[in-house]
């Protein structure tokens, strides 16, 4: 891990801290908190693909901040709180491994075109239906796309 | 073959026939108070009731297995005048589901009469009534000329009886103490032309009350307090919604603020200092595993802000309307109660109630002693583990008016 995406990943979960100890109480919900966290997840992301071990100390570092902003701030129970949260990260797992399969591209312009079009589209994504969806079906669509990932790089280190 | 096949379709028709089942009120359906509902039904694992309102939105009122009764099930609802059709579906142990709705139809404006002889033969906006104890504030009550109207006057209710008596009409000083009116004779034809002549005042005096808790104005209410409080809005609303932004800002409670940030602490010092992911994820993951299982074990805070404030003795005398609040001891530490200094016995008041739990649910004991009281959204009442809880979103805000002791 480099330095940077070190402090990045410092500054992110700063702010998944600060936020909830400093929102003034108006209301939230968990729609919003779910595409604010994401969005920080993802920004923190940006840059080189995400390694599993990255995304996992990512994941880590924001989820008792998202948590407690779920519980507080949009009145979910504590199960509604870490389902919610849980759904967030894997939509944040699924961001990493779509961002891992456009590095497949081959011009570095379009490379970056497509990081930043995820950046934008796996949260326009969860507001339109991931939120909604059940768990399994999150969890299948971020399996899924990390074995695609894990496949098609087995098959080019192979080739 | 044929007949087979009728007993069939008999014995189908006969099996669901049982399953019918009936929603009753046996204390009224009443807009603003927590209701009392019962099923029909032998046996009920799921109850679900919602409202729909006149522009076709669906409000969640009632969820939970419903309390056994003597006759079947038992649940509350919660509805304000917006609810324009009841609805509902009970599940029972064998699989089956049934349907049942109610129209609630739009709900009327009437007078309540107790002591009327004869009948008012259902003329709008009067309803007669044979209990005393179903009046309320605007409604009449026909007194004997042996009977002390004094008591009556002073809880909001008009008082028709006969001779000449020298409180007679509205009284000035206090405009929400009822009218005395006399009549010449309990006769049903005086009493009524009487009732009649004062149709529209007695309208008027009612309409005042429900829409006093967003009527009234105060002006500039003060807390002792090191630091007083600026009250913009000078409306009991505005007042109350200022003391709730006060007592809830912080909607995080001390020991979950504590478990974050000891959290965060931990993590920002671990990535800032250990290189090796090797080492930095295990320590990560035991960071948060014992931050799971302190949420869990942390106590889910109910905290809850209650403002008592007694009603101006006249609205027209404006030159000073400013209430004092003073914070009153309380038991529990989770909750702030303001009452306006020196509410003289017998008077008026009006109760703000806001309540704050992380997940939204309340007991709905606390509701217990008010009959008619004005949410800011309609809470569902839910049965979870045999306890009545109301569900919510945000704080949860209420206003009612409470009769004087």
């Amino acid at each position: 891990m480099n330095r940077n995406r070190r402090l990045l990943f410092l500054l992110a979960g700063i702010l998944s801290c600060a936020f909830p100890l400093l929102w003034t109480p108006t209301e939230l919900t968990p729609l919003v908190v779910g595409v604010g966290w994401l969005l920080l997840g993802c920004l923190a992301g940006l840059g080189p693909p995400l390694q599993p071990f990255e995304l996992l100390l990512l994941s880590v570092f924001l989820t008792p901040g998202l948590f407690i902003t779920l519980m507080f701030h949009a009145d979910s129970n504590i199960l509604q709180s870490y389902a919610s949260a849980f759904r967030v990260l894997l939509a944040l797992g699924l961001y990493t491994a779509l961002t891992g399969l456009a590095e497949f591209s081959k011009t570095k312009n379009l490379r970056v075109l497509l990081r930043f079009g995820l950046t934008l589209a796996v949260p326009l994504a969860f507001v339109l239906g991931l939120e909604r969806s059940s768990l399994l079906l999150s969890t299948a669509l971020t399996a899924f796309a990390w074995t695609l990932l894990l496949f098609i790089r087995s098959v080019r280190t192979r080739g | 073959m044929t007949r087979r096949l009728l007993s069939l379709l008999w014995l189908a028709w006969s099996g669901s026939a049982l399953f019918t089942q009936s929603l009753s009120f046996p204390e009224g359906l009443t807009p603003f108070r927590i209701n009392r509902a019962e099923v029909d039904q032998a046996d009920s694992v799921a109850l679900r009731l919602w409202g729909e309102s006149y522009d076709g939105r669906k409000v969640s009122l009632f969820s939970g297995p419903g309390i056994p009764s003597r006759d079947g099930f038992l649940c509350y609802v919660y509805i304000d005048d917006d609810i324009r059709f009841l609805k509902g579906e009970s599940k029972t142990s064998s699989g089956n589901t049934v349907h049942f709705s109610a129209d609630l139809g739009r709900p009327r404006f009437h007078i309540a009469v107790y002591g009327f002889p004869g009948r008012l033969d259902g003329r709008s906006p009067w309803r007669e009534v044979r209990n005393a104890e179903e009046l309320r504030p605007g409604d009449v009550y026909v007194l004997p000329p042996e009977g002390d109207p004094v008591p009556i006057l002073a809880a909001g209710i008009h008082v028709l009886t006969p001779g000449t008596h020298p409180m007679e009409g509205p009284d000035i000083r206090n405009p929400w103490r009822g009218y005395l009116l006399s009549a010449a004779d309990l006769d049903a034809s005086i009493l009524t032309a009487v009732l009649e002549s004062h149709r529209e005042e007695f309208i008027a005096f009612k309409q005042r009350y429900r829409e006093l808790p967003v009527s009234l104005s105060f002006q500039g209410p003060r807390i002792q307090r090191q630091n007083p409080l600026i009250f913009p809005p000078s409306t009991p609303v505005g007042i109350a919604l200022t003391l709730q932004a006060e007592t809830f800002r912080d909607r995080v409670g001390p020991l979950h603020r504590c478990a974050l940030l000891g959290f965060s602490f931990a993590a920002i010092v671990a990535v800032a200092a250990v290189r090796r992911w090797e080492i930095l994820l295990p320590l990560m993951g035991i960071f948060l595993t014992a931050f799971v299982i302190f949420s869990l074990v942390i106590p889910v805070m109910l905290r809850s802000l209650t403002v008592e404030l007694a009603l101006p003795p006249s609205q027209e005398d404006s030159n000073d309307r400013s209430i004092h609040l003073d914070p009153t001891a309380d038991s529990s530490e989770s909750t702030v109660r303001y009452r306006q200094r020196g509410i003289p016995t017998g008077s008026w008041r009006l109760v703000y109630r806001s309540l704050l739990a992380p997940g939204g649910e309340a007991p709905l004991r606390l509701f217990a002693d008010d009959e008619l009281v004005r949410f800011n959204q309609v809470p569902e009442v839910h049965q979870h583990d045999g306890r009545l809880l109301l569900k919510f979103r945000n704080p949860l805000s209420a206003w009612s008016l409470h009769e004087p002791e």
